[in-house]
């Protein structure tokens, strides 16, 4: 699908699945088109071109049955600053139509976002991550089988980003499905799949270790030996069946970045390779770079074409 | 659950959130309930009954009949009204004083009144004023139409005393005739015929005298009865007729041959014209140059304070500008909040949000309304005249078309302040063009039919009917305002509709 407001492509012909039941990561920097998909994805804006499915059905023409079953947290703690955060759930779970026997759930809500103490507090006096957790808490009031998170970690301390994470995989256990975005890259090492989206377009979807591997054309291993590792003894290296590639790395060329298939398998092959070599080592495990590193590597193949 | 019901719990859920919203701010419901209540207060308690006082000086030319008649109005003028300060020969010293503010009008009255009404021209008497105040001035033009009335109507009192003074040569020509009559009667039965005829042709000498007063006083009676009115018996024309034309007859047929029968009757004739005569000579002065005096009533009865009429329209005013202000910051604080995102992507419509906001603030509306009324009606004694169900289904009527009035202007609104600016030039517009200050009838149109457009016009027509009459005719307005409400939401419903479009 593809939106165009006037000459600004907002989203450039993105094609995506999202697996039910799993926590779907759709990362990328501000202003890359998370928050339109999202739009397009609950039927908020139609597409210029091409077409969407949720539930078998185009957001645009939801029922209000079908509406029931969507959660939606914008990007926007769109809250009653005057209210107090019950008072707040309690709108928010009316206009979804949960009937007023509720006490149940709303205690389930604030337990789940830890606010069960402060909810005869008014919003206006919540810290910024507090209204987060009670958006939070707002979107899941009406039991939504699919949830649309936009940027709940925006602005949040590391702490509270890791509970956010928990709750998502909490939710999930329960049978929920999660279309989650985030400008923070590392975030998407707890997703089950992940789409990086980079100026409207798609760059690439996975699973995280898949989009690892692809970045860097397989897994890496950094090894190190107790004593120098000669030229020969690398090139040996780089002509194993699993080994991809071989670098030197350290100031004492003790040490190399060898690029294999598969670490899990190549580890012990390495070892005992090396151990017939007579190269003793000091260790060998397998290097997992920050998802940031992963992201601008994939960006940059993106923009070369590969 | 049905979807009916779950509609209900969406729709319903806006009354309490509104409410909600609203109960944490009672500072601000108070002032805007409690704060007009106090102005009416101050302005009840601390209005004048009378008009301010005016302080005059008369300008007439020394030694003439007009500046003593102005000494002795100056001196007999004792009311708060009006004060005169004095009586001047020249016009320059008040003048100034006009223009300095220490006084409020100066008369001057005309030098040469005596040579201009010989002239056949009416005399100007010239009230010189300072007033700004286009009603001060209105007023003023008024006073002086009623003083120069007053003025003619003294000349006119002293003219009909004096006339009434002469009419004493009528009275004896009256008593001269009835004596005739008799004596002409009395004459004939003793067989003098002589003495008869001369007494016949002096009654006929003071009935022709006494023609012009009757004639005059024919007119007077009959320009003020019905038009088509027949002659009276005891006209006087009929009555100087019927005398006349005894005496021809009797002329022409000789005093010789009349009878007694006749004789009598004719003394009888002129009895009846004199009384006819008498009757008018006995009238006074005063009711001669006024015949007419005026008196207000007001069918529906009972006074009605200068609180009393704007009680109403300031409860009318007061419901419409919050319902407005705050059903338009409500509306346009959702869009900044962010909450229309949400509303977009929940199972709402635009019918339930329509219907869920406006009763929130219809119910608002409607307790304002109703505790500003108590206040009024408990604590100012503003008369309650009609009954109370009239008056709450007013108020419902003028609260239901003005937020639906508000609605579209919150929808047409783009920000906070903007949503405000419009609440307050509909306040404006209603407190000059919907009754509130003066009357429609005073706008000329296309002006006239701004102020048909708005709520508080109705309103105000309703509820000063409902409260101040007992027999309030209000079909026509109640079924406007209704019109007008449904319309609005209609408007309202397909703007929001617009709004919460997806795709």
């Amino acid at each position: 699908m593809t939106k165009r407001y006037g000459d600004l492509v907002a989203v450039d012909d993105l094609d995506l699945e999202v697996p039910a039941g799993t926590v779907f990561g759709f990362v990328g920097p501000s202003g890359s088109g998370k928050t339109t998909t999202i739009r397009l994805l609950i039927g908020i804006e139609a597409p210029t071109s091409g077409h969407v499915r949720v539930f078998g059905t185009a957001p645009t023409a939801f029922s209000s049955r079908e509406r029931a079953r969507i959660g939606y947290m914008p990007q926007l703690a769109a809250l009653y600053p005057n209210l107090s955060v019950a008072e707040n759930l309690n709108f928010a779970a009316s206009i979804y139509g949960v009937p007023l026997r509720r006490r149940q759930r709303l205690r389930r809500a604030l337990a789940f976002v830890e606010l069960t103490e402060q909810r005869r507090k008014l919003v206006r006096k919540l810290s910024g991550g507090m209204r987060r957790r009670v958006a939070l808490a707002a979107t899941l009031l009406h039991d939504p089988e699919l949830l649309f998170l936009d940027e709940p970690t925006a602005g949040i301390d590391p702490v509270l980003r890791r509970k956010f994470w928990d709750g998502f995989a909490e939710l999930q256990q329960g049978g929920r499905t999660l279309f989650v975005t985030t400008q923070y890259v590392g975030e998407a090492e707890a997703c089950d799949v992940v789409g990086l989206i980079s100026q409207g377009r798609l760059v690439a979807v996975d699973s995280p270790r898949q989009l690892r591997r692809r970045a860097y054309g397989g897994d890496i291993l950094e090894l190190a030996a107790t004593s120098a590792l000669k030229d020969s003894v690398l090139r040996a290296m780089g002509q194993l069946p699993f080994v991809s590639d071989v670098q030197r790395s350290g100031p004492a060329g003790q040490a190399a970045r060898i690029l294999v298939d598969e670490a899990d398998t190549a580890v012990p092959k390495l070892q005992r390779w090396c151990h017939s070599q007579g190269i003793e080592l000091q260790a060998l495990q397998h290097d997992v770079p920050p998802f940031d590193d992963v992201f601008i590597e994939l960006i940059k193949q993106s923009d070369r074409g590969d | 659950m049905t979807s009916g019901r779950q509609a209900a719990i969406r729709a319903s859920s806006f009354v309490r959130r509104e409410w909600g919203d609203i109960a944490r701010q009672p500072v601000l419901v108070l002032t805007l309930v409690a704060g007009p209540f106090v102005i009416l207060l101050l302005f009840g308690a601390g209005l004048k009954d009378v008009d301010p006082t005016i302080r005059a000086v008369i300008v007439a030319s020394a030694g003439t009949r007009l500046a003593a008649l102005a000494e002795q109005f100056a001196e007999a003028e004792t009311s708060q009204a009006l004060v005169v300060e004095g009586v001047e020969a020249g016009a320059h010293e008040p003048l100034q004083q006009l223009r300095a503010g220490d006084l409020e009008v100066v008369v001057v009255l005309p030098d040469d009144a005596v040579d201009t009404i010989r002239g056949g021209e009416q005399a100007e008497v010239i009230f010189y004023h300072n007033f700004l105040d286009p009603l001060e001035v209105h007023a003023m033009e008024l006073q002086t139409r009623q003083a120069i009335q007053t003025l003619n109507d003294q000349v006119s009192l002293v003219l009909v005393r004096q006339g009434q003074a002469a009419l004493g040569e009528t009275r004896q020509r009256l008593a001269s005739a009835r004596r005739r009559a008799a004596a002409f009667r009395a004459a004939l039965q003793r067989g003098d015929l002589q003495q008869a005829q001369g007494e016949l042709a002096l009654l006929e000498q003071d009935v022709t005298a006494l023609s012009l007063v009757v004639v005059a006083a024919a007119v007077v009676e009959r320009s003020l009865g019905p038009v088509d009115e027949p002659g009276r018996d005891d006209d006087p024309r009929r009555s100087l007729a019927s005398v006349r034309d005894r005496i021809r007859s009797l002329d022409a047929e000789g005093v010789a041959r009349a009878s007694t029968a006749e004789a009598q009757a004719l003394e009888a004739e002129v009895g009846r014209l004199a009384a006819g005569l008498d009757e008018l000579l006995a009238l006074s002065p005063r009711v001669l140059v006024s015949p007419f005096t005026g008196t207000a009533r007001r069918v529906s009865g009972g006074t009605v304070q200068l609180t009393d009429y704007y009680a109403p329209a300031v409860v009318v005013l007061l419901a419409q500008h919050l319902v407005i202000t705050f059903l338009g910051l409500s509306v346009v604080r959702e869009e900044q909040l962010g909450t229309t995102e949400l509303f977009r992507a929940a199972p709402l419509t635009a019918l339930e949000i329509v219907v869920g906001k406006s009763l929130a603030y219809l119910l608002m509306g409607a307790a304002g309304a109703a505790a500003l009324t108590a206040l009024l009606v408990l604590g100012l004694d503003v008369p309650m005249r009609g009954s109370w169900w009239l008056v709450a289904a007013s108020i419902a009527a003028l609260l239901a078309a003005a937020t639906a009035l508000g609605f579209v202007l919150a929808l047409l609104a783009r920000s906070d302040s903007q949503a405000v600016q419009y609440a307050m030039i509909v306040l404006l517009a209603s407190v000059f063009l919907s009754g509130f200050l003066l009357t429609l009838e005073r706008f000329r149109s296309p002006v006239d039919a701004v102020a048909r457009l708005l709520p508080a016009t109705y309103g105000i027509q309703l509820l000063r009917s409902s409260m101040l009459r007992s027999n309030a005719a209000v079909a026509e307005s109640m079924a406007t305002l209704v019109g007008m409400a449904a319309v609005l939401f209609a408007i309202a419903w397909l703007l929001l509709r617009r709004r919460l479009r997806r795709g």
